[in-house]
């Protein structure tokens, strides 16, 4: 272990940023954003120093141990400052046309990047903490933060959407707070006092737990920041919260902020190893329900945001699923698939940005009227495709991981439900894009426009180049800051799935972590 | 007799906790989340002496500043916005009295049976830890009941609130020697998730004209 004042920086870096746009936002709203991309940068930078010291056998702590990185905790940290600064960037474009459109004034416009940049700080924080109480501090804090972003537009679908959000997952995340607790006393008799709140000791002393402590603690755990994971039964707010935030809030909240709150339950709950074998066929079970109430549930959504809201539920079923199964691999599909579902998510949630942006909707049946740009398109069938798990893409890779460890440890069961969920998010994601896409628009529509497929490219590239399908009307192409935030996402896509190299050396750290090797 | 004190105060939180809970009267239910927020106050103070430890005075005051006073302010303050009838809840009072005693009374046996097997530190064995543990795991329950009975948004945060009681009382119980920091961290976070509902759910009733919870889909039009 070595002290690094980077860890301090993680958080902190956005945290001051936050206060700058705040108060340069009060002069001048118009220059909403910079600062926050200047600070998500930053972030960004120190996230990836973070991770090459941990690639380099580091593992940096702060203030005492109280803050500590190794695989995992650099993983979650670049997953955090990644999609945080390219949502940032895409943001910085998309609310300037909302208020445009006079959806939101012009001065509650830095309201937005302030609570951005205090979120990510949080999310931040939590992926370095090494303090049992204080995780259950900061995962509340995210919520706290992101609360508000939820109901930015201060419209009644977006409060009851709040409402939920925060009332479920504080009801929740208390729950966590009971099992951290239960832990911290367990720990205490073998550590003492102030080292029982560090959860590198105790770690180290959990295999002397009695196993109704490991079995009560890691329940409460897995219960209580389960629910702001988005696992079924506590799931009810992640539809509504996804669906009525800002789109770029949406990939932040479906892509990063769940996979913070699984890292919460994974740390913690790993300490709960004399209990391994009842709660990690509870996280299977749990794992093989979410995924297939969440696929049900999206078959039945005819808007964009909440369909593929109802497939984060579904796909946080394999991660929770992936962690249940406790062996290596069953462990490193988790942590892959987490990773992925944060790159393919985060870009999907930008698409249908990008569709609301141009059309003012992302009601599915009103969208396949419509022109749409081709880059937008292809974007989202990457996307898509990475998510049902079509080889070469990254999705494949991890879902393959945790079907051969379920496959490896005998769960049937779970293996089949599995590989039918998948083939079924595919059946899903095509039959959304194709009608977004690529089916032919309604007979009333047509009339007025062109009568048969045609591709009209122009400048500037990803204003007006448009794909126009038997009778679509016209489309408003999105700027380049926002093709470019979702191309970066798509490659990111691309290259998680082709490229092992250093994301394989921290997900292989970081498995190895969970499992005390 | 400090040992004794605190398992009779942690008693009468139990009932303070089903007056919150069944109380029709807004203003009155606030008051007595006041009352059981100062009686876990009290509690701390009783620890702080019988421990010798300094840093649970620290913790007392903590409670008292925001949960004694702060929260029950804030309460007070949103209802006077709204009204001060509880919508009615999905159980007339008899049955709900009864239902939720039994849960609070399986969740109290069944922690007060099994607190050797729950807790191994020494300085934590037998009373009044057990006691308090078992009640706030009764306090526990009755605030999810709250929760999952009643229709009232402000009702629904006085049964948070009381589930934030019951794990504060369990904090005790559990980790009477916790670090302040993380405590004020614990505090800090209850405060303002109290405050943002409360902001929340007077947007929701100057859209709909209600905080009953069972109209929270109409917002969507």
């Amino acid at each position: 272990m070595a002290e690094s004042s980077l860890l301090i920086a993680l958080f902190s870096v956005p945290a001051l940023a936050a206060i700058v746009e705040y108060v340069l936002g009060k002069k001048s709203p118009d220059s909403a954003g910079r600062v926050a991309i200047l600070g998500a940068t930053a972030t960004c930078g120190l996230a990836i120093a973070i991770a090459n010291q941990t690639l380099h056998g580091l593992h940096p702590t702060a203030l005492g141990q109280q803050l500590y990185a190794d695989g995992l905790s650099a993983l979650l940290a670049l997953i955090v400052s990644v999609v945080g600064l390219i949502t940032t960037i895409y943001a910085y474009s998309y609310l300037r046309h909302e208020v445009e459109e006079g959806k939101i004034s012009r001065e509650r416009l830095p309201l937005y990047f302030v609570l951005t940049l205090v979120f990510i700080s949080t999310m931040a924080a939590v992926t370095v903490t090494n303090n049992l109480i204080m995780m259950y501090v900061l995962v509340e804090a995210t919520t706290l933060a992101s609360a508000l972003l939820v109901t930015y537009y201060w419209q009644p679908e977006s409060l009851e959407a709040g409402y939920k959000y925060l009332l479920l997952c504080s009801v929740g995340i208390i729950v966590g707070l009971l099992g951290c607790v239960v832990f911290y006393s367990a720990a205490v008799p073998f550590v003492g006092g102030s080292k029982a709140m560090l959860i590198t000791e105790v770690m180290k002393v959990s295999s002397r737990f009695p196993p109704a402590v490991s079995l009560i603690g890691g329940a409460l755990i897995i219960i209580g920041f389960g629910s702001k994971a988005g696992l079924v039964p506590f799931h009810a707010w992640l539809p509504d919260a996804h669906s009525q935030s800002p789109s770029p809030m949406s990939a932040l909240l479906s892509g990063v902020t769940i996979k913070v709150a699984v890292y919460a339950v994974v740390r913690i709950a790993s300490m709960a190893s004399p209990a391994h074998s009842v709660l990690g066929t509870y996280c299977v079970v749990l794992g093989i329900v979410t995924m297939l109430v969440g696929i049900l549930c999206a078959f039945a959504q005819a808007d964009l945001k909440r369909l593929l809201a109802f497939h984060s539920v579904s796909q946080m079923g394999y991660i929770i699923m992936g962690f249940g199964i406790g062996s290596y691999l069953g462990v490193y599909g988790g942590i892959y698939h987490l990773l992925n579902h944060t790159l393919f998510k985060s870009l999907l949630f930008l698409c249908s940005g990008a569709l609301l942006y141009a059309h003012g909707t992302t009601n599915i049946h009103e969208l396949s009227g419509k022109k749409h740009s081709p880059l937008v398109a292809i974007l989202f069938f990457i996307g898509a495709f990475a998510m049902s798990g079509l080889p070469p893409l990254n999705g494949f890779f991890s879902k393959f991981a945790i079907f051969v460890a379920a496959a490896q440890a005998h769960l049937w069961w779970a293996f089949v439900t599995a590989l039918f969920t998948s083939f079924a998010t595919m059946a899903c994601l095509v039959k959304a894009g194709y009608e977004i896409f690529l089916s032919p628009a309604p007979a009333a529509a047509s009339a007025p426009v062109l009568a048969k497929t045609t591709f009209t490219v122009s400048a500037p590239p990803f204003g007006s180049t448009s794909v126009a399908v038997a009778g679509r009307t016209g489309t408003k192409g999105c700027p380049g800051a926002m093709a470019a935030a979702m191309v970066t996402l798509a490659l990111l896509v691309l290259a998680s799935g082709f490229s092992g190299g250093v994301l394989n050396r921290l997900i292989d750290m970081s498995a190895k972590a969970l499992l005390n090797r | 007799m400090s040992s004794d004190l605190i398992m009779c105060i942690s008693l009468l939180m139990i009932v303070t906790s089903f007056v919150a809970m069944e109380w029709r009267n807004l203003p009155g239910a606030i008051y007595t989340y006041q009352l059981q927020s100062v009686l876990i106050a009290l509690i701390l103070a009783l620890y702080a002496y019988s421990l010798s430890n300094y840093y649970l005075y620290v913790w007392c005051a903590t409670v008292l500043a925001s949960k004694g006073i702060i929260l029950p302010w804030l309460l007070r303050r949103y209802v006077a916005k709204v009204h001060s009838e509880e919508v009615p809840p999905l159980l007339s009072a008899t049955p709900s009295v009864l239902l939720g005693l039994l849960a609070a009374l399986l969740a109290f046996c069944w922690v007060f049976v099994h607190y050797d097997k729950l807790v191994i530190s020494p300085n934590l064995a037998g009373e009044p830890f057990r006691m308090n543990l078992a009640v706030a795991a009764a306090i526990l329950v009755t605030g999810f009941y709250t929760l999952l009975t009643r229709r009232d948004a402000f009702k629904v945060v006085i049964g948070l609130c009381l589930l934030e009681n019951a794990v504060h009382l369990s904090l005790v119980s559990l980790a009477p020697f916790i670090p302040d920091t993380a405590l004020i961290g614990v505090v800090t976070d209850v405060v303002i998730s109290v405050w943002m509902l409360l902001y929340i759910v007077a947007g929701v009733y100057r859209s709909l004209g209600s905080v009953d919870t069972f109209s929270l889909s109409k917002l969507r039009g």
